[in-house]
């Protein structure tokens, strides 16, 4: 019992919602360095079936173990000094004094590496999508092409949508981390749409796996034309949704744990796309006072 | 209506006797080209229903159907007509549910999705109090499922067109499903987010917008403008009026310029090239427009100014950028190095995006900015079109500065005498002053 994402988002609409897909390491990636798969992961009905068990996947020579073990010793290294220096690997004083912060930037190749891109192709879809850098290195270019063409396998009545996330803080032997956003109320977004409406979604990666869905959501509505966009998203304004259902219930984000951050396009309207990205960042912006925009009383 | 052999036909989506007569009328008059598999939604169970009701032609006609509402045309008549015609019909009301399913299907197709009176006419077809279950333990139950999710489907398919449902529907739904039914928290919860969502968009565009062509050309312009001032000029109307297609006779030509773009072509200086660029798409909802750019690289750095020294005037300020709504404890700027683009001199959208039509802009455009008449325009274009191809390398990309395809340098255009006026066209290998394109960083 619980209501679909309105207006814009049809993305979430087919039968099985899989645009929330976090990348869980387990302990075996840390030998062969893949994206894993999550631990219970839905199969589509008509793909076949996983022959070959997980372990067969990992790679255990001796020579990659124990270079995988000096890199994780070294990263483990630097987090220990960032520690040393203060929180988030800042001094303390820039990390209470600080205003602003740029979270990810897209200036090389690597910037691109840390950003996943995936489209309803993974649910039988037709929409392509791609990632690359702009001219000049200076900025992120995600284009490709909507289809809204349902995948005929019985179940699935929306279709068509596209989405780039990125990939979650990973400490040394593959620890979860969590970006700490509490000095901060705002999302600084810098870019050059087509006119195409977005939705920018923040992912928490809860304690508690019955939440493993949740999701925050809030849109971003590009003007297009030749002209940068300074788009000021304040949290306040994230709903929460789970599955691609809004919540009756709901809270403000809790920004002090925050995984990943995404950007998905699925306005039910068949075409290309495109979305220049200079940066991201983080705001505080002491003009804004709003704590929630959304009742958050039991709704009977 | 007594007809014991009709039982053995196979049942329908909703466990009914297949889609009736109307519903099939309904949905062959939305549908001309007469898809017999196609009458409820687009899962497989829809065309199990489709099929049902085709082998249900071959009982009697239990009502007629509506001949009348055939001839009538698309449109919230034809759709009121056809479901008036059911309401008359004599008999039993049976197969509401497929009626439902197939009218919701038909509803794009006869253009009144979007229209929240065929929503309520729907609704108002469903019986009341038959389907609110009496007491709190037939609730606990979960009494009546198929025909909760028939009204769980109305109430989607109303939110997926953005309609938003009113004190009506709630009481029309309140009548049919009763007051804890799962439909009527669905129309609890689209009364509380949809009217709220509903002006979250900080650009909005008018609900209705033109028919393409000029009007949507021009509303585009002023969009992506970014400026108040800016003054969107047609150059060339469109001949005939509704053509923007290629092979039209004259394309039309509208441009924006606004008095700060002015300054800074006037200020850009004749020797170095200024570019057109394009086309860039912009949507509008889902109206596709291309638009053209005229731009001009940055400055190398070892030819940009310096800023003024402060200590020049001791008794006044030569530039002031004060930001009067923030203090000064206030700091917004990003550690973040600035991305160099070149200033944007004028836009434009054209019907047919060849260098003669954008010529023709460029000779429009010189009558503001004498400076353009010497000033040599290279031609880039087809680099913003984004491709249908797969892989990522190896193709035109979509950038707003891609590398140019192949550069037509054409020299300072001929003074122009009138609208209308061409300019020439030709390739000048090794034409004007400035010919290779001044790109840095490629």
């Amino acid at each position: 019992m619980a209501l679909t994402v309105t207006l814009l988002n049809s993305a979430y609409l087919c039968g099985r919602c899989c645009s929330h897909k976090v990348l869980h390491p387990l302990l075996g990636p840390l030998l062969n360095d893949s994206i894993s798969k999550l631990y219970s992961s839905y199969r589509r009905p008509g793909s076949q079936p996983e022959k070959k068990p997980s372990w067969e996947n990992t790679d255990f020579s001796f020579k990659k173990g124990i270079n995988v073990l000096k890199t994780q010793l070294s990263m483990l290294k630097e987090e220990t000094k960032d520690y040393l220096i203060g929180p988030g690997g800042y001094p303390l004083s820039q990390y209470l004094l600080e205003q602003t912060k740029v979270l990810w930037e897209f200036r090389s190749q690597e910037d691109l590496n840390k950003w996943v891109i995936s489209s309803d192709v993974e649910i039988g879809g037709k929409s392509e999508v791609y990632l690359k850098l702009g001219r000049n290195n200076q900025a992120a270019l995600l284009y490709g092409t909507l289809n809204t063409e349902v995948p005929r396998d019985g179940e699935t009545k929306y279709s068509g949508y596209c989405s780039m996330r990125a990939k979650p803080p990973v400490g040394s032997f593959a620890r979860k981390k969590y970006y700490d956003w509490s000095n901060f109320n705002s999302l600084y977004l810098r870019v050059r749409g087509d006119g195409r409406p977005w939705m920018v979604n923040i992912y928490t990666d809860p304690y508690f796996s019955h939440q493993k869905d949740d999701l925050y959501s809030y849109f971003m509505f590009t003007r297009g034309g030749p002209y940068w966009e300074e788009i000021k998203i304040p949290f306040s304004k994230f709903f929460l949704s789970s599955r691609g259902r809004v919540q009756d219930q709901q809270h403000p984000v809790w920004l002090d744990k925050i995984s990943t951050l995404g950007f998905t396009i699925g306005d039910k309207v068949d075409g290309p796309f495109q979305l220049e990205i200079d940066f991201i960042g983080l705001l505080n912006d002491r003009a804004h006072t709003e704590e929630f925009a959304y009742e958050t009383y039991e709704k009977v | 209506m007594r007809l014991p052999w009709a039982r053995v036909l196979p049942r329908g989506l909703w466990g009914g006797w297949g889609a009736p007569q109307v519903a099939r009328s309904v949905c062959q008059h939305s549908r001309p080209e007469g898809d017999p598999a196609g009458q409820a939604s687009g899962d497989a169970s829809g065309d199990a229903s489709g099929d049902a009701s085709q082998k249900a032609s071959g009982a009697p006609v239990r009502r007629g159907p509506p001949r009348g509402a055939q001839g009538k045309g698309q449109g919230p008549a034809a759709f009121a007509a056809a479901l008036a015609a059911l309401e008359q019909a004599p008999g039993r009301r049976v197969g509401r549910l497929e009626l439902v399913a197939a009218a919701l299907a038909a509803m794009p197709a006869l253009g009144v999705a979007r229209d929240r009176e065929a929503y309520h006419h729907l609704l108002r077809l469903l019986p009341r109090g038959v389907w609110v279950p009496r007491g709190p333990f037939q609730r606990l139950l979960a009494p009546f499922p198929r025909q909760q999710e028939c009204g769980l489907q109305i109430l989607e398919q109303m939110e997926r067109y953005g309609v938003i449902p009113d004190a009506e529907t709630r009481f029309l739904l309140l009548g049919v499903f009763g007051p804890h039914s799962r439909p009527v928290r669905k129309c609890q919860r689209m009364l509380y987010w949809l009217p709220r969502l509903r002006h979250v968009d900080p650009h909005p565009l008018p609900p209705s917008l033109p028919p393409s062509g000029l009007a949507t050309a021009h509303l585009g312009l002023r969009r992506i403008a970014n400026d108040p001032d800016a003054h969107v000029t047609v150059y060339q109307r469109p001949v005939p009026d509704e053509g923007d297609d290629e092979g039209s006779i004259q394309p039309y030509i509208v441009g924006a310029q606004s008095p700060d773009q002015q300054e800074l072509l006037s200020q850009h200086g004749p020797a170095r090239p200024v570019f057109v660029e394009g086309p860039f798409p912009l949507w509008l909802r889902s109206t596709r427009l291309s638009y053209y750019v005229l731009r001009g690289d940055p400055l190398p750095p070892h030819l940009r100014e310096d800023p003024p020294d402060p200590e020049r005037s001791l008794y006044y300020p030569l530039h002031l950028d004060l930001d009067l709504e923030r203090g000064p404890w206030d700091d917004d700027d990003f550690d973040v190095e600035e991305v160099e683009e070149g200033p944007v001199f004028a836009m434009c959208m054209v019907g047919a995006g060849d260098r003669h039509t954008l010529g023709k802009w460029i000779a429009g455009l010189q009558e503001v900015n004498p400076v353009l008449g010497r000033t040599p325009v290279v031609f880039r274009l087809g680099d913003g079109e984004p491709t249908t191809a797969g892989a990522p390398g190896g193709h035109p990309v979509p950038r707003l500065e891609a590398a140019p395809a192949r550069p037509v340098v054409l020299g300072p255009p001929d003074p122009p005498r009138g609208h209308g006026h061409s300019t020439s066209g030709d390739t000048r290998s090794g034409g004007g002053p400035g010919a290779p394109p001044a790109a840095p960083g490629e």
